[in-house]
């Protein structure tokens, strides 16, 4: 009788529970990600890579898996990484185990808050923008609270407070800076309801961003709060487009800037036209001392503040990427210039499909520098550094990009795509490659695809690179068979068939493979890695030579 | 609740527009940084610059090496690790010197070297790291310099016909306890040869033809990892002497004995004394 009694109460009590329970998990909802990347090593002596080199290390890997849960307004996330050891041209500081990212957020129609590790960025990035690039191994998040605030229909204001991600290390008292920052935007055509559907589009906005970092050297006096702000505005009207940013930092001399006290400027205009079949756009970009790190120590990719967005068009050919440009933070200035032209179906040129055409002008130069009056050299340690004329170009061109493009579509099976780029490099100041002489180089590429039938394809490339300087000229194929929805299998090659020194005439061979199913997609490709630099967004890391086999299994749910 | 949060972001305004801070010249410290007097006994700090003639940013790390030593004086010693892919040697151009030792070579991988230039100052963790950037050399020394010594190491040195004698002296002065180990090194001064460079303050730019290479590693004399010296409780007084004898290879007149004693368990000096080969 007391058995009965007893689990008479107890399914009075819990039987809500349960039913609430399941309810809960009714209205619960998870997604994730995960990805592995694993590399086996193989010596390689015409590469210059032995066992010695290898020193045992044969196998390395990069991985994550990201698991968000959301239950209404709240959700939640963490994010697992390992690199065991990090894959060759990763940061080594990378190689441990661990969650770096787990987070948790509250959201309402007008107000969000988020404790834990966060991305965020305030306008273009000048001032501030934490974001995460799995191909770099890049992560400066922070590592604090965000909160986010609609007013008013059309006003977002933000703020954010935080430390950021440096690798594995945990952040302990004055390691790294400490970063806050406040922004607000107004878009006009929200808040004011005569211009709801005005023609005329205007958002503008402003961004406050400082770091406190403690003073503890013994040779310079170090400002311990750096405070940056900017401003900024997009206009449309038409067809016209208009944005632009400036921002500006005071004294923050650190290891980038080679401890100068000179304050800082960024400013960056878009102007774009845009109608049927035809697509204008131009740039203007200047950077003056615009570093901005939460350690002024540090020199690596790590715990930028902000973002500098790059102005050359990015390269996803295997020549074209030879030379990728890293935006220069010390200072640089440059444009770009773009056209995109459909010519119309049934036209002459464009024939039964249309043919689409763009041409493309972008170069990044040095600022001008003159003493600043404190001193008669540029650059001086302990100086203000230097003065400059904000839109004086200096006649060192750090890369010039001139590219033409054509992508044709012949017949209901048959297209292609052809790339001429004219391209000036200075390997010397972009790659840190003392006394190297300016790269000049021409590119020609053809991208052309086959389809059989609706489910499969044939894809291959010829590229050509030709320079008198650095390595010499290249030669690369690429045959690619698609098999749709599931398999693809690719071989390609490059030559560097005009390298100065014969030993160096190689040929970097890959064949690779793989399988896709839903969001599973596994490759496996064996071959070798040249040497290079491999940039997203005007942020680089150099990889090293390498050769084996490379795994990739990613998936999402 | 609405003015609840405007307000605080009001109050988040007011606080980031205070966040700035303008330096006024002169951009230098004018402390002296003390160092002057090593009469007395006082903690001696190793900085190791680990370095190579093709690292373009090496000739820049000399400058702030040179710049802390002017001003710790005798309190700082300091050790220029020529390792790494920087300081290979390179046939038929400027920088055919080998200036690798085995010493350097196996620290550089031990510690995980990995950029260049980078430096250990007591090979012990300052924020997190132990391999720190040049400019974190300075904090990290100072922030040893205050904390008395626990050992005292003195050199006594003898020079002839290429052959060095130096006897080694180790005296703890606190009650201390672990494994310790001495290790004792030769460097030297004024060599002169090419250093790429892409810094104008620190010389020509791209390359340095006649740099003048400074306290560069030139060799253990008792082992890549020195030798066992002390092993468990440790009371003040207690001493430990050694006589090593070494063929200088190089110009005695500008070489030194550089010695210290560390923890066995974590490699972080806790002493280091320097002296040269030839008294003056």
């Amino acid at each position: 009788m007391k058995k009965i009694f007893t689990a008479f109460v107890l399914m009075f009590f819990f039987v809500p529970v349960f039913a609430q329970f399941g309810k809960v998990l009714e209205n619960s909802r998870v997604q994730g990600s995960f990805e592995v990347d694993g590399m086996y090593y193989f010596p390689d002596t015409k590469m210059g890579i032995t066992d010695s080199l290898i020193n045992g290390r044969n196998f390395a890997m990069n991985g994550f898996g990201e698991i968000i849960y959301t239950l209404g307004d709240f959700s939640a996330g963490v994010r697992y990484e390992a690199y065991l050891p990090p894959i060759a041209g990763f940061d080594k500081r990378l190689e441990g185990q661990g969650i770096p990212y787990m987070w948790a957020s509250y959201n309402t129609e007008r107000f969000s808050i988020t404790v834990g590790n966060f991305y965020e960025q305030f306008g273009n990035g000048l001032v501030l923008r934490t974001y995460q690039e799995w191909t770099l191994g890049y992560d400066n998040s922070l590592n604090g609270a965000k909160v986010q605030f609609e007013p008013v229909e059309g006003v977002v204001l933000k703020g954010v407070y935080g430390v950021q991600r440096f690798f594995w290390n945990k952040y302990t008292k004055n390691s790294r800076g400490i970063v806050k920052g406040l922004d607000g935007e107004i878009d006009l055509n929200d808040l004011i309801t005569s211009m709801e559907n005005s023609k005329l589009r205007l958002s503008i906005g402003g961004s406050f961003v400082s770091k406190y970092q403690a003073d503890n050297d013994p040779i310079f006096k170090l400002p311990r709060n750096v405070g940056s702000g900017a401003a900024r505005f997009n206009l449309g009207i038409g067809k016209f487009n208009f944005s632009s940013e400036y921002a500006h930092k005071i004294n923050d001399p650190s290891a980038i800037n080679g401890y100068i006290y000179k304050p800082g400027d960024a400013f960056i205009f878009n102007a774009s036209y845009s109608t049927k079949g035809l697509g204008i756009l131009g740039v203007f970009k200047r950077i003056d001392n615009f570093s901005y790190k939460s350690d002024r120590a540090e020199t690596a990719n790590a715990l930028d503040i902000n973002f500098l967005p790059p102005i050359i068009e990015p390269n996803t050919y295997m020549l074209s990427s030879m030379y990728p440009y890293a935006t220069q933070p010390n200072g640089e200035i440059g444009f770009q210039f773009q056209v995109n032209y459909k010519v119309p179906r049934k036209s002459k040129l464009g024939g039964k499909y249309g043919m689409d055409i763009t041409f493309n002008y972008s170069q990044l130069n040095d600022i001008v520098r003159k003493p600043a009056g404190d001193t008669s050299a540029i650059n001086v340690p302990g100086t203000l550094g230097y003065t400059s004329d904000f839109f004086k170009f200096s006649d060192h061109i750090f890369m010039r990009d001139v590219r033409f493009s054509v992508h044709k579509k012949f017949s209901r099976k048959f297209k292609g795509t052809f790339i001429y780029l004219n391209q000036l490099f200075d390997i010397a100041t972009i790659q840190g490659h003392a006394g190297a002489p300016v790269i000049h180089d021409n590119i020609v590429i053809t991208d052309m695809t086959y389809k059989f039938t609706s489910r499969s394809s044939l894809r291959w490339e010829l590229q050509g690179l030709f320079t008198e300087q650095d390595k010499g000229d290249w030669a690369a194929a690429l045959v690619e068979y698609t098999l749709s929805p599931h398999w693809f299998a690719s071989i390609s090659d490059q030559w560097n068939y005009g390298n100065p020194d014969d030993n160096d005439k190689l040929h970097y061979y890959t064949v690779a493979g793989g399988y896709s199913i839903k969001t599973t997609r596994i490759s496996l490709t064996y071959g070798r890695q040249r040497e290079g630099v491999v940039c997203v967004g005007g942020v680089c890391r150099a990889v090293p030579a390498s050769s084996g086999f490379y795994l990739t299994i990613s998936s999402s749910f | 609740m609405k003015n609840l949060k405007l307000f605080i972001f009001l109050l988040s305004a007011v606080f980031l527009i205070s966040a700035c801070e303008k330096i006024d010249p002169p951009y230098k410290e004018t402390n002296e940084g003390g160092g002057g007097d090593t009469t007395a006994l006082v903690r001696k700090v190793l900085l190791e610059d680990y370095t190579g003639h093709q690292c373009v940013n090496c000739a820049g790390a000399a400058i702030t090496s040179h710049e802390l030593k002017e001003l710790y004086k005798g309190q700082l010693v300091l050790m220029a690790v020529h390792a790494g892919p920087f300081a290979e040697p390179m046939p038929n151009t400027l920088f055919t010197a080998d200036y690798r030792t085995e010493a350097g070579n196996q620290w550089n991988d031990y510690f995980g070297v990995q950029q260049y230039p980078s430096g250990m100052v007591n090979r012990k963790e300052y924020n997190g790291e132990v391999v720190l950037a040049k400019d974190k050399w300075g904090e990290a020394i100072a922030s040893l310099l205050s904390e008395s010594a626990d050992a005292k190491i003195d050199i006594d040195n003898s020079y002839e016909n290429g052959k060095l004698t130096t006897g080694i002296k180790v005296k703890f002065v606190h009650d201390m306890s672990g494994s310790y180990m001495l290790q004792v090194c030769i460097t030297e001064d004024s060599i002169v040869s090419a250093q790429k460079n892409n810094d104008p303050n620190a010389g020509d730019v791209p390359v340095i033809k006649d740099f003048v290479f400074m306290h560069m590693l030139r060799g253990a004399v008792n082992g890549v990892w020195g030798e066992d010296i002390f092993n468990g409780s440790i009371e003040p007084g207690k001493e430990y002497s050694v006589t090593y004898q070494y063929n200088i290879t190089g110009v005695a007149k500008n070489s030194h004995v550089v010695a210290f004693v560390y923890k066995k368990s974590d490699k972080e000096i806790v002493q280091v004394e320097e002296a040269p080969v030839i008294k003056e």
